[in-house]
């Protein structure tokens, strides 16, 4: 019996920690076989795989391994990527988004749009915040809709390391000046246009 | 009991009341152009700066880029309001609108046809809570607003580590800081 209960608590742990992002599962197994919808989900052991492979051909690159690294980090990736016209109507991405903040508890990193294009980034970090258990990327056009969800355990620590690899590349940039030239006048009063 | 949903009630109020206040310029005034797609819009989140701000960026060596990266930690959020559609129009539209009683304007400048506005806003105390750079020029209009805590001192060097429209413009700060 004991056995039995210890069972049920282990598996409904298992299934608490699935569904921390019931939004996104929800959302990618409703309009991953709709048509004009290519979907991609790859588990965490094939990008390890994938990432290992590769390490043996960027050995030179030091930024390359440290950014393989850093995959190394994904435990799982979904896409769904649509091309000609969005089958997915926009109530539904709408209201997935809603949902995402409120009851998956992600949060808002940036957003940018450009005409008809949106782009949004979203996280969902531990109780501290010191680690990114979730991103997701959607980028939302008419012809266009992009939607990848990568469940991470990248912690801030972990990009430390990747900045300080990365630490001359971010000291040349730092380095260009940006031409700033010399102010025509000063205006005391109102610009004209 | 009562009197504690009544002070529960009121603190919430308060906060609703306080949270309203402390929107953004472009949110107060120019949220009907954050939908329009003749406008692009930039919006970098405080959740980015919070991680920004647990960075360990000790190793950098420059010290110019250490303030920055200090400055950039200290930000709560960055939003940007451009268009290329009749630039001169939002440009008037901007000044005329934003209540010259809360944002107190720090220097305008004319450079080669552009009309640049700095104005700030602070908490009634010496730390400055919003910044507003607008830009209005023959070719676009740019309005951009970052949220706070910012020193005017070194606000200019987030523009060389900052890729984003208009943020190149803070530079003007940093003069009208020498020339005061």
């Amino acid at each position: 019996m004991k056995k039995w209960i210890l069972a049920c608590c282990i598996l409904s742990f298992a299934l608490t920690s699935y569904a921390q992002t019931p939004t996104i599962n929800k959302f990618y197994r409703q309009n991953k076989f709709k048509e004009g919808v290519r979907n991609i989900s790859l588990p965490g052991w094939l990008i390890r795989l994938g990432s290992r492979i590769a390490k043996n051909k960027v050995e030179d690159d030091p930024e390359a391994v440290e950014a393989l690294k850093l995959a190394r980090k994904v435990r799982k990736m979904r896409l769904l990527v649509t091309e000609e016209g969005n089958p997915i109507k926009q109530q539904k991405i709408d209201k997935m988004m809603r949902n995402v903040r409120k009851k998956d508890k992600f949060e808002d990193l940036i957003y940018v749009r450009d005409e008809s294009t949106e782009v949004n980034m979203l996280i969902r970090t531990n109780g501290s915040g010191d680690m990114i258990k979730n991103l997701l990327i959607l980028v939302n056009d008419e012809e266009e809709f992009v939607f990848l969800s990568l469940k991470t355990k990248l912690g801030i620590q972990e990009i430390n390391k990747l900045l300080r690899s990365l630490e001359d590349e971010v000291e040349l940039d730092i380095e260009v000046p940006i031409p700033d030239p010399e102010p025509e006048e000063i205006l005391a009063e109102e610009p004209q246009v | 009991m009562k009197y504690l949903i009544v002070l529960a009630l009121a603190l919430l109020s308060f906060s609703t009341q306080t949270s309203a206040q402390d929107g953004d310029a472009i949110s107060k005034y120019f949220e009907q152009y954050v939908e329009n797609e003749d406008f692009t819009v930039v919006y970098v989140s405080p959740k980015m700066f919070e991680i920004l701000g647990k960075l360990e960026l000790d190793h950098l060596e420059d010290q110019e880029a250490q303030i920055a990266m200090d400055m950039a930690s200290r930000l709560k959020s960055i939003r940007v309001l451009t268009t290329e559609i009749d630039p001169g129009h939002y440009y008037e539209e901007a000044v005329n609108k934003i209540n010259t009683n809360e944002y107190e304007s720090l220097v305008k400048v004319r450079d080669e046809g552009e009309n640049i506005n700095l104005m700030i806003k602070d908490n009634g105390g010496d730390i400055i809570t919003e910044m507003l750079v607008i830009v209005g020029g023959e070719d676009e209009f740019v309005l951009v607003s970052l949220i706070g805590d910012i020193d005017l001192k070194n606000i200019s060097k987030l523009s060389k580590t900052m890729n984003i429209k208009g943020i190149e413009h803070l530079e003007k700060a940093e003069n009208a800081e020498i020339n005061n």
